[in-house]
Order: structure tokens, then C-alpha cells, then sequence
């Protein structure tokens, strides 16, 4: 969306899922870029394909069952799908880290939380012991983990999940990525403590210049976080913009649908969810996935693919006929 | 908080909930005394009919623990609770399943307080037969209306939760509490576990549902704008024990404790504008077990002066509708 070479090019990713007979498509068609510095959100809701599309650009899709079949990650100008074990190594960690929403599973229960911060630092630094345990504490620090001296001997059971989400912060952060994926990084915590690893993450892309990708189901965590915004159902992205056009002026009725179920206290006791529950995976039709539950439905919309396009200066969406949309708001 | 008043459907004064209690060998032989949590410390509150009071407050705060004493699924340790001006703790068996008809709760998880091997029907008919008000002949057509009350297709009668959506099976949940049409609900973060625009249909039915039958509602949620977009009145819980309370106006535009004006400045904001606010509150809740002398959220108050650290502050009313326990609150 700028004239800058992207840090980050995803081209027409294609994702299954092979059970048995069925074949599931958990990302379809996904493209995007990313520019250093910049923040995307990734916002859609459970079985929309956000994780997934996060998880396969470090090559963590476990295959069998999951299969890559089109695409390309340009991640630095160089192809990440298709690389060997030992190849993303080398991204995983350095160039490209990642944090969970659950900081719990990222953590081995048995190993004090400080050497699992210095780890990283050891293997894919090489740095002695003594150092990188002198580098650990200073990011604790850093993460805003009080008396790290102390707690560097300390496992994971001793800590709260707030505090543990700042450890794998701290890990993440270790080897200086220029590209962070944050899972739903705050959904399993409360709201003061959400408020405080928010606001941790953009005090750390700043003063790094690190670019992120930010998956999450909250509206109002991606608004206040985000550059752009990909809006995704059911394994595709149906719209991408900048957040201020998507929150402003959607151009897909999804979107639409997603804003206008979330409670926004004007008084008004009568929330506009959208109808019906998102569709099977394994049984999408031709046409667009939202068609069935979608306001401004046609006959062409079940049977006519869907693809991303731009509706706008730097406005891409999915819908056949967002000009509907236009006419139904004017 | 409020004298006893014919209009409240529930009252609830100088509730105590404690854990904990038990003690093992190695504690006795050691002399040492169990060490107990008092998850609830007494919490007066009352709820009038046709009103949602909603209950807010971090993870530890007690919120499920009071819930769930209204339930008489816990025993509170000291205090009463009265509905529709019967007290509760002094009801034993037959009497209590009599009051259970007229209290019910609907959990967050609708799949792990669904039984796996019934059918929604028999789940449904299981709880008409057990409370026997109505007659066996009349319990098909009653299941019947009781997934029409809640928005699920008749053909959803003879399925399992396993093969029923997240947003199904909360409806299963709700028509389950609502067979033995009761007059108070406790409902327990009852769209956390459901995508937003599955939440948003289950709100709307809530607020049908409120109005139709003129319930009474604790509900009890994390999620700030859920809870004011449902309640009326607002409580505002810190290490059991209730700290602000006021119409939802009252907590939310005016919040008068530094823990509730931190809470409400934590709502991530719906406008596409990089935050650039730094957090209120630096640290994170005490242990229950370890609870802070004087003004127990002292240890993390902006405002905190050494009186808050030895004394306990009481509660003071802003306004007719607005109560507070700090020492020195906004008044705004």
C-alpha cells in the first residue's frame, strides 16, 4: 500500500485440511503485504482460517492433515514456503517470532522461565551462558516483569497469566524479529491487564520498528492497534483496507454485520447481529461463503466466486455488489 | 446497601463465602490451622424485579463464587439471602427444590453443563418431570414452546449438544433455566465463550426474554460493554468484596473508585485510532489467600495516602442510586 518494499508478500495462499473424505479449506486465496513498522489486523471469528493463515507462515501447520496447496510467503525477498526443517529454524525466532493466546502452552511447565527466555539467545545467537542470562534479565526488564534477578529461577506455575504472556513476550522479542504474530495475545486475560500488554506491544514495535501481525475477534483491540485490517470468513480475506476505512466505511456486509453486533452502549437495547451461523467448511458452494446469511443476497451471489478486489482507493473487498451496501446507507 | 423493600426479588446482606476449609494430616499433626479464602466478604446487594444488575470485576474477584451462593450451590458462611423476601439459607430439601424453581443460573460453558447423552427433549422434559408442575401428558407440548421461547427450530428436539453450535447450545442452556419459569436468573458470562455475532443474538433473546417475563437478572460478566449494554444497575467487585455500585450510567460515565475509573479506561475503544494512552494500573490483583490491610485495593491504587493502608473504608452514597467504598472518591 506504499511505495516501500513490502517486508511481507502473501500471494494467493491456499490452505487444506484432509480428514478422511473431507477436504476443508482453512485459507483461500489469502493475499497481502506488510510493510516494516506497520501493524495488521487479522479480525474474524472462530473457523474463519486468522490462525491458520499465522501459524503456516513459520511452517507450523502439521501436515498430514494440512496441506499447502498455492501460494507464496516472500518474507525479505526469499520463499518461506517449501523451506526444510533447518532452513525455518533460522527464520523461526530470528526474523519471525510468534506469541500464543494461551502463554501457558508456549512455556515447558518443568524449566524455569528465565532459561526459557536465554534460550533462543544460546542456539540461535551462540551466546554463552553467562550472557544470555544477562540478556534474558534485561529483557524481563524491559517486558516490564518486576524483580527479574529473582524471578529468572522461577517456572511457570509460580507466575500469573498476565506475567506469562510478558515472558513469551520477552522470548519473542529475544533475537530482535522484524516481524512479530500475535495470536489473540490478550483474550485469555482481564481487562486492566489486556490494557497493559496493548499497550506493552506498541511501546516495543515503536521503539524496535518491528512489523506485526495482530489476530484477534475484538473489534475494539484491533481498532485501537492496527494499521490495516483483513477481514476474514470462512478461510478468506473478504476485505483489507486501512483500519480507519474498514471501522468508517466498510465496504463488505460482513463487516458491516461484525460492527453492528457489537454493543456500543448509544442506548439503543437492540443489537443487529447477523442471522444464521457461519457455514461448514467442508461444504462451501461456488459462490460467496456469506451470501447465506448476508442482507443484500442474490441469486448471483450463491453461484458467482468472490474474489478480493479493489473497491476503492486502497480498498479491497470480496462482495459482487458492494455498491448495495452504498444505497442501502444513503 | 438497601432495606428490605417489596419490590426486590433479591436481597442479599452481609453475604461471607469462604474456601478452603479443609485440613490435612500433615497440617493437624503440624498444628496448623486451615488456611481459608474469603472469596465473597460481605456483599450486600439487592436486585428488583424486571431489573438486570450486572457484576463486573477481574478473574478472582468473586464474581461466580457470589452467583453461585445464590444458588444455594455453595453455602455462604455468614449473612442472608432473601428472594422475593424468603430466606434462602435456612431452606432444606424439599422447600429448597421449591426455591430452585424460582431461581435458575445459565453457566458460560454451555457444552460442559449440557449432558452429552441426552437429546435437548429429554434434557427439557428431565427437568419438568423432576419438579413435577406439570403433568406427564403436558410435557411434550411444553418442551415445544420452550424452543420456540428461545429461538430454536422444533427439529433441533432429538439432538445432542455435541451435534448443536456454541450459539444452539447457549439456547439449550436458557430454555433449560427458563422450563420451570422462574422470576430470577443468574446468568454467568453467558456470551464469553460465543463469536460476536453469535453473542449479539443471544443478547437480543436475553433482552426479549427480560421483557417478556418480566425477570430479574444478576448478570455476571468480564466484558464491559456487554454488561452495559444489558444491565441497569452496575456492581463493581475487587477481592470479594462489592466496591462501587450505581446505574450503569452512574459507574460508566461517572465512575467515582480509582478501581472502577482504571477498569472503565481499560475498554479497548471501537474508533481506528492508535492508542496512545499508557495503562492506569500497573500490577495485578492480589492472591485472595493475602488480602491488603486497610483498603484492600490500596497496593494498586493511584491515589492511595497511608490512611488507606490501615483503614478499611466504609461505604458512602454519592447519590440516591450511587454508592462507594473508597476514602476518597471522585465526586464528580
Amino acid at each position: 500500500m506504499t511505495t516501500t518494499a513490502p517486508l511481507l508478500n502473501v500471494a494467493g495462499l491456499c490452505i487444506e485440511f484432509r480428514t478422511g473424505d473431507a477436504v476443508v479449506r482453512a485459507n483461500a486465496d489469502v493475499s497481502f503485504t506488510l510493510t516494516a513498522g506497520r501493524t495488521l489486523g487479522v479480525v474474524g471469528e472462530s473457523g474463519s482460517g486468522k490462525s491458520v493463515l499465522c501459524r503456516s507462515l513459520l511452517g507450523l501447520i502439521p501436515s498430514p492433515p494440512g496441506f499447502v496447496t498455492a501460494g507464496s510467503v516472500r518474507f525479505e525477498g526469499g520463499e518461506l514456503l517449501g523451506l526444510d526443517e533447518a532452513g525455518l529454524r533460522r527464520v523461526r525466532g530470528t526474523a519471525i517470532a510468534m506469541i500464543f493466546q494461551n502463554p501457558m502452552s508456549g512455556l515447558n511447565p518443568v524449566w524455569p522461565v528465565g532459561d526459557q527466555i536465554s534460550e533462543g539467545l544460546r542456539v540461535h545467537r551462540g551466546l554463552a551462558s553467562r550472557d544470555a542470562r544477562a540478556r534474558a534479565v534485561a529483557l524481563m526488564q524491559q517486558v516490564g516483569i518486576p524483580s527479574p534477578e529473582k524471578r529468572y529461577d522461577e517456572y511457570p506455575h509460580q507466575w500469573s497469566g498476565g506475567m506469562l504472556q510478558r515472558a513469551m513476550i520477552a522470548m519473542a522479542m529475544a533475537c530482535e524479529p522484524r516481524l512479530l504474530l500475535a495470536d489473540e495475545p490478550t483474550t485469555a486475560l482481564d481487562a486492566t491487564i489486556q490494557d497493559q500488554i496493548l499497550a506493552l506491544l506498541v511501546e516495543l514495535q515503536e521503539r524496535t520498528g518491528m512489523a506485526m501481525i495482530l489476530v484477534s475477534h475484538d473489534m475494539a483491540v484491533i481498532a485501537e492497534t492496527s494499521d490495516e485490517v483483513a477481514v476474514m470468513y470462512a478461510g478468506r480475506i473478504v476485505e483489507l483496507a486501512s483500519t480507519a476505512a474498514v471501522f468508517r466505511a466498510p465496504r463488505h456486509p460482513y463487516t458491516l454485520g461484525l460492527l453492528g453486533s457489537i454493543p456500543r452502549n448509544t442506548g439503543d437495547t437492540r443489537l443487529r447481529p447477523i442471522p444464521g451461523q457461519p457455514p461448514n467448511l467442508v461444504e462451501l458452494g461456488p459462490g460467496c461463503s456469506f451470501a447465506d446469511r448476508c442482507v443484500f443476497t442474490s441469486a448471483e451471489c450463491r453461484v458467482t466466486p468472490a474474489a478480493l478486489r479493489p473497491v476503492g482507493p486502497a480498498h479491497l473487498s470480496a462482495c459482487l455488489f458492494p455498491e448495495r451496501m452504498t444505497a442501502a446507507s444513503a | 446497601m438497601m432495606t428490605t423493600d417489596r419490590e426486590n426479588a433479591l436481597e442479599i446482606d452481609g453475604l461471607v463465602v469462604e474456601y478452603g476449609a479443609r485440613r490435612g494430616l500433615i497440617d493437624a499433626a503440624l498444628g496448623r490451622t486451615a488456611r481459608l479464602v474469603r472469596a465473597v466478604d460481605g456483599v450486600s446487594l439487592a436486585v428488583r424485579r424486571n431489573e438486570t444488575v450486572g457484576l463486573v470485576g477481574e478473574s478472582g474477584c468473586g464474581k461466580t463464587t457470589l452467583g453461585r451462593a445464590i444458588m444455594r450451590i455453595l453455602d455462604p458462611t455468614a449473612g442472608s439471602i432473601r428472594l422475593g423476601g424468603v430466606d434462602l439459607l435456612g431452606l432444606r430439601g424439599g422447600d429448597l427444590r421449591a426455591m430452585r424453581r424460582r431461581a435458575q443460573m445459565v453457566f458460560q460453558d454451555p457444552y460442559s453443563s449440557l449432558n452429552p447423552r441426552m437429546t435437548v427433549e429429554q434434557m427439557l422434559a428431565e427437568v419438568l418431570r423432576f419438579h413435577r408442575v406439570f403433568p406427564d401428558v403436558e410435557i411434550r407440548g411444553r418442551v415445544a414452546a420452550l424452543l420456540e421461547l428461545v429461538g430454536l427450530a422444533p427439529e433441533l428436539a432429538g439432538r445432542r449438544p455435541k451435534t448443536l453450535s456454541g450459539g444452539q447450545r447457549q439456547r439449550v442452556g436458557l430454555a433449560r433455566a427458563l422450563a420451570l419459569e422462574p422470576t430470577f436468573l443468574v446468568l454467568d458470562e453467558p456470551v464469553a465463550a460465543l463469536d460476536v455475532s453469535i453473542q449479539a443474538q443471544i443478547l437480543n433473546l436475553l433482552v426479549d426474554l427480560r421483557d417478556r417475563l418480566g425477570l430479574a437478572m444478576l448478570f455476571i460478566a468480564h466484558e464491559l460493554s456487554v454488561v452495559r449494554h444489558m444491565s441497569h444497575r452496575v456492581a463493581v467487585m475487587y477481592l470479594g468484596r462489592i466496591v462501587e455500585v450505581g446505574t450503569a450510567e452512574d459507574v460508566f460515565e461517572r465512575p467515582a473508585h480509582p478501581y472502577t475509573q482504571s477498569l472503565v479506561r481499560a475498554i479497548p475503544r471501537l474508533v481506528p485510532e492508535r492508542r496512545h494512552r499508557k495503562p492506569v494500573l500497573q500490577g495485578e490483583v492480589p492472591s485472595p489467600l493475602d488480602i491488603p490491610t486497610g483498603c484492600r485495593f490500596h497496593t494498586r491504587c493511584p491515589k492511595a495516602q497511608d490512611r488507606c493502608t490501615q483503614v478499611a473504608p466504609v461505604e458512602q452514597a454519592l447519590s440516591a442510586s450511587h454508592q462507594v467504598e473508597c476514602h476518597f472518591p471522585d465526586a464528580s
